[in-house]
């Protein structure tokens, strides 16, 4: 484990040596050199791995202009100083044949810088650990210095591969997110074409991601034998809680990577929408500067509101919904007080005075009532009705407007009340009758 | 003869199960102004649309003058009655439910931050709040005037607290239509967002035009 390395050595002092630092992280220049010589070594282009300083010229050649800025001429003398330099860490030069080959500082560097940037994706090679870590681990199960082992040597050797296949898709959103930001700020792509590159890219994530999670499954077994370890030994304890909050995490990063892509997809086919139009981008922009320009503030009472531009209508999402008030008087609270109930005395007169009126009354109404039934009878043996007609005849019949005017309502309510009437008012067609003051709307009532 | 009447209006989807379950919640949340789409608990209701919506808009259009409309593609797609577009004239003013005019301006702000500058992973109310007062600087002036309602020039600490002030208002006068998921520092558009560019459609569309009446 790198806690246990010899603790003697000092890094930071080490690297600070003169002529160290400098050597081990080349320049830009020299840097490229370095690496586009390592992509043409994987590519089989040098017989065993070896080339001729030509080969290592031609490419200070190739990288000088993008790297080095006034240098007009080839400065073979000073990439001889360069080469020199890599000679210490990166690069061997083997005398017989006169030719070189890379250190093995220099395939590490390039390798682990490739690897970052591109990111290997194996999700069979995750498989493989997991399944041997988890072989492993039955192994060892029952002998503490087994699993101290295990827990030392088989997992620390893949922790960081494991941690780094998860962080890697993590990354590769951002990429695609990032990249999708700056160019849609880009209007000279084509937005369709971006969109598509994107969502593919994203497709390709979840995919990935869909393969990393099975790859990623034994974790869950290892997980679970880890948990039915008894032991009082305080490291095993220490390392089975280390372990299974790192396997939680990886799990829990694998899930986020789902749901990261669940919340971005959906929004990907709603900017297919808006995007295909590059026109309504600029003109929206347009519009906001346009109702942050025109908008005015006054003053309404104590308050102070914004109006829009006239062309601009408020927008009215819906109408007031009447509000309902429920009182309740809790009775407990407030109970009804007693009050002295009171006596009045009996007026003969008025009583008398009143139910004549009322008798009166009830007759009236008693002789509405009689109208409408007859009306109502007539109705429905001819099926049909003239209700204009009719009051001046009630009227003509009892000499009183009042009785016509709510034998008509009265003949109207009823019938409308009853599907099988319809009730039509011809307000352009009035009648009247002869030496009448009044004149109604022609009203008829027919079965439907 | 009940049933004749019912057929006339095109009412019989009223009389099944499921609009027994629904109609009754729907209709209460569709004319509050929210907005349906195939999300949370509101799904049932969205599926209910999906198959009723024919029915339901000549319901609401013929009762209540109001039509449902749909909008969106696919699974994106969202129900509404819309109030905005119909002759509003004859709404007397204290039946009016407008929305504040600065939401409608921070929404379309909103809209374009997310939909045209492509943030798409923009969840956080907070960087919400931090992107339109630091990477959006041509809308500060108007935003003062506006939601600050101060003529003075400079932004002071509070000033961007009532801006922030009214960035959280609107999520939450759009939550309240169904066109965001919005609790604590999360927020996230639901398809019915777009309802507000069609809104304004009209005006977008034509901008040019109207502005070159303002010079």
């Amino acid at each position: 484990m790198e806690d246990n390395e010899n603790t003697d050595f000092d890094f930071v002092k080490a690297i600070n040596r003169p002529d160290t630092y400098g050597l081990l992280f080349p320049g830009k220049l020299e840097g490229t050199v370095i690496i586009a010589l390592y992509e043409r070594l994987k590519t089989g282009k040098y017989q065993n791995g070896f080339f001729n300083e030509e080969e290592i010229h031609a490419m200070f050649s190739t990288f000088k202009n993008t790297s080095i800025k006034g240098e007009k001429y080839y400065p073979k003398e000073r990439n001889k100083q360069r080469i020199r330099k890599l000679l210490k860490y990166f690069l061997n030069y083997d005398e017989e044949k006169r030719l070189y080959s890379f250190q093995d500082y220099g395939l590490s560097f390039c390798k682990i810088a490739k690897k970052t940037l591109k990111g290997t994706f194996d999700p069979t090679e995750i498989e493989i650990i997991c399944n041997n870590l988890k072989r492993d681990l039955e192994e060892a199960f029952g002998s503490d210095e087994q699993l101290l082992n295990w827990f030392r040597v088989n997992l620390d050797v893949y922790k960081t591969r494991l941690a780094q296949q998860t962080e890697f898709l993590h990354r590769q959103i951002d990429f695609a997110v990032e990249k999708l930001r700056k160019d849609v700020l880009n209007k000279q792509i084509d937005p369709l074409d971006l969109l598509r590159t994107v969502r593919d890219d994203l497709t390709d994530i979840q995919k990935k991601n869909g393969e990393l999670r099975i790859a990623f499954e034994d974790t869950n077994k290892i997980s679970n034998t880890l948990i039915k370890i008894e032991t009082d030994n305080g490291q095993i304890i220490d390392f089975i809680e280390d372990t299974s909050h790192f396997f939680s995490s990886v799990q829990s990063k694998l899930r986020s990577t789902d749901r990261r892509l669940d919340r971005i997809q959906p929004k990907i086919k709603q900017l297919f929408a808006t995007l295909r139009r590059p026109e309504l981008s600029a003109n929206t922009d347009a519009f906001i500067h346009f109702l942050l320009k025109h908008s005015k503030v006054k003053r309404k009472g104590n308050d102070k509101v914004v109006e829009l531009p006239r062309e601009v209508k408020p927008f009215l999402p819906h109408l007031k919904r009447p509000k309902l008030l429920v009182f309740k008087r809790n009775t407990s609270l407030f109970p009804t007080a007693s009050k002295k109930r009171k006596r009045y005395p009996v007026n003969e007169e008025l009583q008398r005075k009143n139910k004549t009126i009322l008798q009166e009354t009830i007759k009236g109404l008693r002789r509405i009532d009689g109208w409408v039934i007859q009306l109502l009878a007539q109705l429905d043996k001819d099926g049909h009705l003239d209700v204009s007609q009719s009051f001046f005849n009630v009227l003509e019949a009892d000499k009183d407007f009042e009785t016509a005017a709510h034998v008509m309502y009265g003949v109207i309510e009823k019938a409308y009340q009853k599907k099988k009437y319809r009730v039509t008012v011809l307000s352009a067609d009035t009648v009247t009758v002869e030496n009448s003051k009044n004149r109604l709307w022609k009203t008829m009532i027919e079965k439907k | 003869m009940e049933n004749d009447d019912r057929e006339k209006v095109g009412l019989d989807f009223l009389a099944e199960d499921d609009s027994e379950r629904l109609f009754g919640d729907l209709d209460y949340l569709l004319k509050d102004g929210v907005h349906i789409q195939n999300f949370g608990e509101n799904s049932f209701f969205y599926d209910y649309l999906v198959k009723n919506h024919s029915e339901l808009n000549a319901y609401y259009l013929r009762l209540f003058g109001v039509p449902l409309r749909r909008k969106g593609e696919g699974s994106h797609q969202f129900y509404y009655l819309d109030y905005h577009s119909r002759e509003q004239n004859h709404i007397p003013e204290n039946r009016r439910f407008t929305l504040k005019n600065e939401c409608v301006i921070m929404g379309v702000i909103i809209y374009k931050i997310i939909f045209f500058d492509g943030n798409l992973e923009l969840n956080s109310v907070d960087k919400l709040k931090k992107t339109i007062s630091l990477d959006y600087e041509e809308y500060e002036e108007g935003l003062l005037k506006l939601i600050v309602k101060s003529d003075e020039a400079g932004k002071l600490a509070d000033d961007d607290e009532l801006i922030d002030k009214m960035v959280g208002k609107t999520l939450l006068e759009f939550k309240k239509l169904g066109w965001v998921d919005y609790k604590g520092d999360y927020f996230e558009t639901l398809p019915s967002f777009h309802r507000l560019l069609y809104i304004y459609e009209d005006v977008i569309k034509n901008i040019k035009n109207i502005l070159s009446n303002y010079q």
